[in-house]
């Protein structure tokens, strides 16, 4: 079962072009939902550790050159890629209904 | 990194794998977040969030493994399921929370406080007692000897004790009465209550001592060369440390001396509740402070009685024997009610038939409590419906992803489970605190020995629970029942009030009226009460006296306080000084009288009193002479022509319309005729006690007048210049050397010797005015959540309308007119209930009638101010909404 919570969703979303650090992660999630998901730090790598545990994000060694050494960078597996768009695809097909049934209404 | 104290305090936390492995990222990334600096913004974020953090990683289970979930989920999975989701929901909107656990804790701890309370007064036994049930308190049952009423009655007669304790079916008998001494020790004075119990008290109760004995039936005969007491644990422990070497010790009380032989368990309050320090033997007691008299006097009820019943024996042909005995016990020619009975009341008090006026208002507090929960609920209910308003859209997605109406409804009933654990946690603690101290002021200086326990605790949890559940529920199901399609299409017609919102705004105000009119009430009671013209000069010091040691009649007494009253009178700081046999307010004292040229004169409870006085006792108290003289030195004498003063009410009821002066009252008793006592002069009426709803009639004699069998003075009073408050010290102690053989009690002042006979006003006054502004501060927070949240959610509205130019009243008038006008309406509602309810607390009103208009008026105000102030935050707030801001929440 390749399940996934919103905040799961997102944040696949948020490491999946490039590798990306805690306050980095906060911001990116953030900018992606419109400023509608502020995660807090901590609940931020309880989802990670997550996420690591399933195999959909690993820890990255590769530091941007010029960045601080001791922050942790998180990218996507590709595992972790095809889940967060398998969700997708099963929100947008619900949402898809949303559109024709508000027509409806709107004609009644 | 930065290692700071509380961080590492914070870190403890956190699940130690989490700690080990993600603690400093999230340290960084909160200092990222706030560009380095480390400000009380940074450490309440960072503590918010390790708290959260936490209590998330605990409830995902261990080491942080993705919990997968099954495909058909057991019940037990999914109530967990619940919990969680519960928890995440409350968390992620605190301030619902906060609302909805302190309004319950509010109401909720009022009543647990309020039930700790009523549980101790009117449904527990005293702590001690063995098998209580069959422990009865006896009564007679018939007319009161004074007032003529048929009534129960627990005062008894000595010859009535005598007469019960030959009953045969009774498994014990005992006597007791209370009274208030003085002890003495190195030369101090101060009062103690004592209990005077025949030897069979303690085992008809079935109680043990906690350090030596009780006494013993050798100990309580009338002759007894050594009288011996038994402590209470509480005073034991405050006086003597607890030390057992005061077994043996000698004390001073009251007008004899005691060896002490025992103490009395913890907590042990005899069968009542107020505090005990002193048991004396019944018997011996009585003699020492009272001569003998009482044994065989018929008219002097000064005491009761209980019995232990025989528990495999019927009580029925007890009883009628107990009230045979009783009955050929009364003599004949005694103005006694021959159809009389006994009765057998239970032990604990409220349940008697006399209940005490603590009960009264301990009553009425238990019935405002739960008003308070009403106002809680109604409050909560409205807060859940709000919040199911708020979610109807996600409530609508779940139901067409398929998640019932059953699925729903376990979901909100979790968070309701959930937010009744913490507010009935938060309700306990509340009641815990308060409850003793409240218990203190209903009942002066009783303790409330046991506070809380598990079963308190569960009551408290059952009615937070229930509360919830009826405050969630019908929130629950009709959040339940939502339309998926209207939901989405979010017009604003869904959000208009409803009918049940609507119902709850109204039922909400109508109850905080009633509160706030029963609180209005009791502070008219007592301001009544505080300017109450009493008839006389409340500022003069009061010195009662007592004699040192030994069997002193009255007339030694006496005597002595002769060259006290001189000594004071000449002193610096008195303007005037009196003696008199009685402080006024404290107590009645009445001769026969009879008056040749009078029609009657009523005898009984509208009967004429005495005080005997000296001179210059009605200018030191202030008590206006209408006609004629005052008593003067000269009278004070037994070969005095005997004279009296006499009230102005006594003159008009005994010779109305004509002339008192000069008349003649016959007073003492019937053969041989008394000689004349001839009225001198009229003087204005006092309130026999400070309570009294009239004055009484009052005659006023001095001591050694012929007609005056007892001690004639027993107290002064004294008017003195300047301050009283800084007078009482060098008056007590040129008192004191006056006349050292007397024990000075008490040097007070007139108005703060009445003040404890204010206190049942005072605390109903003070109890139900912060019941009243429990309820008005959840009312008004009701108010405000209610408009605030309709403003939220009709941002979108407001804001086209803004844009659209409508002006600000109307946009006020749009958002909030509809709840005031229905908040105006449980106004109305509540203003009929409380005068019609009102009614009921007539009894605990003192010259304040139910339907007092500036009480409804001041309730009136106050809730449209309160009102106001609570619908203007949200209505401001929706008339400067920006359109732009508000188009855009959609």
């Amino acid at each position: 079962m390749n399940e996934l919570t919103a905040i799961e969703t997102v944040l696949l979303a948020a490491v999946s072009d490039r590798p990306r650090y805690g306050y980095e992660l906060v911001e990116r999630m953030s900018e992606l939902t419109d400023g509608r998901v502020q995660v807090r730090p901590g609940n931020l790598y309880r989802v990670l550790h997550r996420l690591v545990q399933r195999g959909f994000v690993v820890e990255s060694d590769v530091a941007a050159p010029g960045e601080d050494e001791r922050r942790r960078y998180f990218g996507a597996t590709a595992l972790g890629r095809r889940a967060a768009a398998a969700e997708l695809a099963m929100f947008t097909r619900v949402l898809k209904r949303a559109p024709a049934l508000k027509e409806v209404l709107s004609d009644a | 990194m930065h290692e700071h104290a509380l961080w590492r305090l914070l870190r403890t936390l956190l699940p130690k794998w989490y700690r080990a492995t993600y603690a400093n990222d999230v340290f960084r990334t909160h200092l990222d977040a706030s560009r380095g600096k480390t400000g009380l913004r940074f450490w309440l974020r960072l503590t918010w969030d390790v708290l959260l953090t936490s209590v998330q990683l605990r409830m995902d289970g261990t080491s942080g493994t993705t919990v997968t979930r099954p495909q058909r989920a057991s019940p037990f999975d999914v109530a967990g399921q619940n919990l969680r989701l519960a928890i995440r929901g409350l968390i992620n909107t605190p301030s619902f929370t906060i609302a909805v656990v302190l309004t319950l804790a509010l109401g909720i701890g009022a009543n647990t406080t309020m039930f700790t309370i009523l549980d101790r007064l009117l449904l527990s036994a005293p702590a001690h007692i063995v098998n209580p049930e069959q422990v009865r308190r006896i009564s007679i049952f018939g007319k009161n000897p004074f007032t003529g009423e048929t009534s129960h009655n627990s005062a008894l007669t000595y010859p009535d004790y005598r007469a019960l304790t030959s009953v045969t079916g009774f498994a014990g008998i005992a006597a007791r009465g209370t009274r208030t001494l003085t002890l003495t020790s190195d030369g101090v004075s101060q009062h103690v209550s004592t209990e005077f119990a025949t030897a069979s008290y303690f085992p008809v109760l079935g109680v043990k001592p906690a350090l030596g004995r009780f006494f013993s039936p050798n100990e309580d005969k009338l002759e007894t060369a050594e009288p011996v007491a038994v402590l209470s644990y509480g005073f034991w422990q405050r006086q003597f440390g607890g030390s057992p070497e005061v077994l043996g010790r000698k004390l001073d009380v009251g007008k004899g001396r005691y060896t002490v032989i025992g103490v009395a368990p913890r907590g042990f309050t005899g069968i009542d509740i107020s505090p005990v320090d002193f048991w004396l033997p019944f018997h011996p007691a009585a003699v020492i402070e009272s001569g003998r008299d009482w044994v065989d006097e018929y008219g002097w009820y000064w005491f009761d009685a209980i019995a232990r019943v025989q528990s495999d024996r019927p009580v029925e042909p007890v009883v009628d024997m107990a009230t045979a005995r009783y009955l050929t016990g009364l003599s004949s020619g005694r103005d006694r009610d021959a159809s009389a009975r006994v009765v057998l009341n239970p032990l604990v008090s409220g349940r008697g038939p006399e209940p005490r006026p603590e009960m009264q208002v301990a009553q009425a507090l238990g019935a405002l409590a739960f008003l308070v929960l009403l106002i809680a609920c109604a409050n909560v209910a409205n807060l859940f419906l709000a919040r199911g308003l708020q979610r109807r859209k996600q409530y609508a997605v779940l139901n067409a992803l398929g998640i019932g109406r059953a699925g729903l409804i376990a979901q909100v009933m979790t968070e309701a489970f959930v937010l009744a654990a913490l507010a009935s946690v938060l309700a306990y603690y509340i009641a815990t605190i308060v409850a003793p101290t409240l218990f203190k002021v209903i009942l002066v200086d009783a303790e409330l020995a046991r506070v809380g326990g598990l079963r308190v605790l569960l009551m408290t949890f059952a009615a937070t629970l229930i509360t919830v559940l009826l405050a969630g529920l019908i929130p629950a199901f009709r959040s339940s029942q939502v339309n998926v399609l209207e939901a989405l299409r979010s017009g604003r017609s869904s959000l208009r009030l409803s009918w049940l919102r609507r119902g709850l705004l109204t039922m909400q105000a109508a109850l905080s009226v009633i509160l706030l009119v029963g609180a209005g009430l009791f502070l008219r009671s007592l301001n009544e009460a505080h300017e109450r013209d009493l008839g006389l000069f409340t500022d003069a010091l009061t010195i009662q006296l007592e004699m040192n040691g030994g069997i002193i009649g009255g007339d030694e007494l006496q005597a002595a306080i002769y060259p006290v009253l001189e000594r004071l009178q000449q002193h610096p700081l008195v303007e005037s000084a009196a003696a008199t046999s009685l402080l006024p307010f404290n107590g009645l004292w009445g001769f026969r009288v009879r008056a040749p040229d009078a029609d009657s004169i009523p005898r009984g409870p509208n009967g004429p009193m005495v005080y005997t006085v000296t001179a210059d006792y009605f200018r030191t108290l202030g008590i206006p002479l209408l006609r004629g003289r005052g008593l003067t030195v000269s009278d004070d004498s037994k070969s005095a022509p005997p004279v009296a003063v006499i009230s102005e009410l006594m003159a008009r009821r005994l010779w109305p319309g004509r002339e008192a002066l000069g008349r003649c009252l016959l007073i003492g008793p019937e053969k041989p005729t008394p000689p004349c006592t001839t009225v001198v002069g009229i003087v204005g009426n006092v309130l026999p006690h400070v309570t009294a709803k009239e004055p009484r009639m009052f005659y006023y004699l001095a001591p050694r007048h012929v007609g005056v069998q007892t001690a004639g003075a027993q107290a002064l009073v004294l008017r003195v210049k300047g301050n009283p408050d800084n007078a009482i010290a060098p008056l007590r102690s040129a008192a004191q050397s006056a006349a050292p053989g007397i024990r000075f009690v008490e040097t007070i002042k007139l108005a703060d010797f009445i003040e404890p006979q204010l206190r049942s006003w005072r605390l109903g006054a003070r109890l139900l005015t912060a019941f009243g502004l429990l309820a008005l501060i959840v009312a008004a927070s009701g108010l405000y959540s209610l408009l605030a949240f309709d403003v939220t959610q009709r941002r979108f509205e407001l804001g086209l309308r803004s844009a659209l130019g409508a002006p600000a009243p109307r946009l006020i008038r749009a958002t909030v007119g509809e709840e005031i006008l229905f908040a105006c309406a449980g106004v109305l509602l509540g203003l009929i209930a409380a005068f019609w309810l009102a009614r009921a607390i007539q009894e605990l009103l003192f010259q304040v009638k139910p339907a007092d208009p500036m009480v409804y008026a001041g309730v009136l105000i106050v809730l449209l101010a309160v009102s106001t102030v609570a619908a203007a935050l949200p209505a401001w707030r929706a008339a400067r909404t920006d359109p732009r801001i508000a188009l855009r929440s959609e």
